[in-house]
């Protein structure tokens, strides 16, 4: 009887494995080479619901640290030479893995920094313990300030998009330069959603305007009738949708259904994306969103940095998480190059470097963290690609600037 | 007053769906005792082999077809190979651990489907014919809304019927209400255990095609969602094949929808699993069908 009580659980747990439902760690470049290396713990949804998120870390994540590696590794200081390689930590995109996980990177002393992170949730998981411990963390994507105020003892925390006041402010702004009055505001949940909504509300109160509804959805939802319908009880004269991008497909179309057709503003960065686009077909034309990474840019470090993942991935268009993920890493490596010996001293190098184009901008980050001048391009999807008409550029943690499109 | 017939259509629409994700697990429930976890999973990867069909073949219904067969054949796929045998060598003492067989299965469909969908969400074709109608005011209900409220009245009723006047659906009652007496009488009890985890599927991948026209988009994430509102639409339910499962999923689309409405979208789960915790504690067998335990 003993061995069936034993043998029901372990198939199950057989059963789990086999599914791969497990978070786990692996070397994904070839760890015990006889090389000098620096070893990178990368984390990110790499399974669950955001996995595409994960992949596009680990995309571009390798692409920088294939650069720096065929280059000859990392340039100069202590670490001249050394070959960049990563170990992977999942999060599956649930806070609570990524609490755990980064207190066994932290205990891995062959680990020298922490790049990645897909949500927000996560990053604000994890960030209270790496600045407690004065290990260096990255956030690649998930861009909430929460993640730096959750980082009250060592400065060893960075946000390396522009974060969520850039994102709300730069699209809010155009909804007041256009007229708008009396938007209405559906958010989701969490970090994110709510994070994001709190901002436009500040910034439309700022200007003397306040939303005539604000209604909030969990990312579990699919019915948003209720809402939009409340929402359209008010009379809009717009609406702000901060969610993912088949949520606002989704919102989208059930707000055509119900009658409600006013503009749609997303200030969340997610609709400059194939998936929102096709999913919402016609209905996305219009619609005002913001992205920090402008297709066609016409730079040469962007040129060179399309081309080079073209070459790896086949795609035109690099992913948001790809173009932090691989920002992140050549921090790591500029750092290194500066003169940093380990994590020991990798925060104080960080504070410091200053890339001058990545291929999305410049790259240098104030004392709190936070990414100085951080850009963000503002469109309006027009004939089923987006039209890029405004440029903003993160001044301070609260304040953004309008720049031209070029440079 | 659009507004309150806006909730009261969502209650319906939603309700009615939730009484189809709950239909399909009353029907594993009542006759195996078997929560079956991986119902919900089951019809969201039914619903995906739906989309493949209609994407190469463009006949939307093959399609519903694809999806109502792969349902019915991962759910005694599911039953003949892994919870029959599993149940078969069960011991005493065991008997908390009878859901982790189809926790197990749910995780491994769910990664097929995971594989086949690695963006987590695909657009979905309406696959029944029609145009929007207009319900009042602006508000257009599409063709695959009327499709659904009609399916959601008439699966349970042809359900109903099967279990009432077929053979097959005399012997998974049988089973349900006396399996050791049952099988004394010479009754196939796995087939017929086989034939409810059948019918479950066949519920089930037509749920899935439905919520996914309704909704333009199918997701991985649905498997999980179905699993859990059909299961708290069938405790609320509470006993009986199909009234409990109709009811209990009209219930909670009232609840959810009206306290989404009425209060906040933040008080909704609260106020769904306080309902649920409520029903539990006072009236288990569910508030909503009444006493009897072989209602039909």
């Amino acid at each position: 009887m003993k061995r069936w009580r034993l043998a029901l659980p372990a198939l199950a747990l057989t059963l789990a494995l086999a599914a791969g439902a497990c978070s786990d760690s692996k070397d994904t470049t070839g760890g015990g080479t006889e090389a000098k290396t620096v070893t990178i713990a990368l984390g990110g949804p790499f399974s669950g619901g955001s996995k595409s998120t994960g992949d596009n870390i680990r995309y571009g994540a390798q692409l920088a640290a294939a650069e720096v590696n065929n280059a000859g590794g990392i340039a100069d200081g202590p670490q001249k030479g050394a070959q960049i390689v990563f170990k992977e930590f999942d999060d599956a995109g649930v806070p609570a893995n990524g609490a755990s996980n980064i207190r066994t990177i932290i205990d891995d002393k062959d680990l020298v920094a922490f790049v990645g992170s897909g949500l927000s949730d996560v990053s604000v998981a994890m960030a209270p313990t790496a600045s407690r411990e004065a290990f260096p963390f990255l956030s690649a994507y998930a861009s909430s300030e929460k993640i730096l105020e959750a980082a009250v003892d060592a400065k060893s925390v960075f946000v390396v998009p522009p974060t969520f006041p850039a994102y709300a402010f730069s699209v809010t702004d155009e909804l007041l330069k256009a007229g708008y009055t009396r938007p209405g505001i559906l958010h989701a949940t969490g970090t994110y959603g709510d994070g994001i909504a709190a901002l436009v509300v500040d910034r439309l109160k700022d200007k003397s305007v306040t939303p005539v509804g604000n209604e909030s959805f969990t990312f579990a939802d699919t019915d948003f009738r209720v809402q939009l319908a409340k929402i359209k009880e008010a009379t809009p004269d717009s609406l702000v949708v901060v969610g993912l991008a088949n949520i606002d497909a989704l919102i989208l179309t059930q707000a055509d259904e119900l009658g409600l057709k006013v503009p749609f503003y997303d200030p969340g960065g997610i609709t400059n994306n194939d998936t929102f686009i096709t999913a919402a077909g016609p209905l996305a034309e219009g619609v005002v969103g913001n992205t920090p990474t402008m297709s066609g840019r016409d730079t040469p470090a962007t040129k060179a940095l399309v081309d080079r993942y073209t070459a790896a991935t086949g795609q035109s268009v690099i992913p948001d998480p790809a173009v932090f993920a691989y920002e992140g890493v050549r921090a790591v490596a500029a750092a290194f190059a500066a003169g940093a010996s380990g994590r020991a001293d990798l925060s104080g190098y960080l504070h410091q470097i200053d890339i001058a184009d990545t291929g999305v901008g410049p790259l240098r980050f104030a004392e709190d963290g936070s990414r100085i001048g951080g850009r963000l391009y503002v469109f309006k999807i027009t004939d089923g690609k987006p039209v890029f008409f405004q440029g903003y550029e993160q001044t301070g943690p609260k304040a953004v600037r309008e720049i031209p499109l070029a440079g | 007053m659009e507004f309150f017939l806006t909730v009261c259509v969502t209650s319906l629409t939603l309700g009615l769906l939730y009484s189809l994700f709950a239909l399909g697990l009353n029907l594993v429930l009542r006759t195996s005792g078997q929560l079956n976890l991986a119902h919900g999973d089951s019809l969201m990867l039914a619903t995906y082999v739906g989309l493949g069909t209609s994407s190469v073949v463009g006949f939307s219904g093959l399609a519903i077809l694809a999806a109502v067969a792969t349902g019915a054949a991962i759910g005694t796929l599911a039953h003949l190979a892994v919870y029959s045998p599993v149940a078969s060598r069960r011991r005493a003492g065991m008997a908390g651990v009878g859901f982790l067989p189809a926790l197990g299965v749910a995780l491994i469909v769910r990664n097929v489907a995971v594989r086949a969908d690695p963006e987590g969400s695909s657009p979905f074709p309406s696959l029944f014919p029609g145009h929007p109608v207009n319900l009042f005011g602006d508000y257009r209900l599409p063709a695959a809304g009327w499709w659904l409220v009609a399916a959601g009245i008439a699966v349970p009723v042809a359900v109903a019927l099967v279990l009432r006047y077929t053979t097959v659906g005399r012997r998974i009652r049988a089973v349900a209400d006396e399996p050791v007496l049952a099988r004394l009488n010479g009754l196939p009890v796995t087939r017929t255990l086989a034939a409810a985890y059948a019918l479950a599927g066949v519920v089930g991948g037509l749920a899935g095609v439905l919520f996914a026209s309704f909704f333009g988009q199918i997701f991985v994430a649905l498997g999980w969602q179905a699993t859990l509102k059909g299961f708290v639409a069938a405790v609320l339910g509470g006993v009986g094949w199909v009234r409990g499962a109709l009811l209990g999923g009209l219930a909670l689309g009232v609840v959810e929808s009206f306290v989404s409405g009425y209060l906040s979208t933040r008080f909704r789960d609260v106020a769904t699993f306080a309902l649920l915790i409520g029903v539990l504690l006072l009236v288990p067998r569910g508030v909503l069908a009444g006493g009897r335990l072989r209602s039909v």
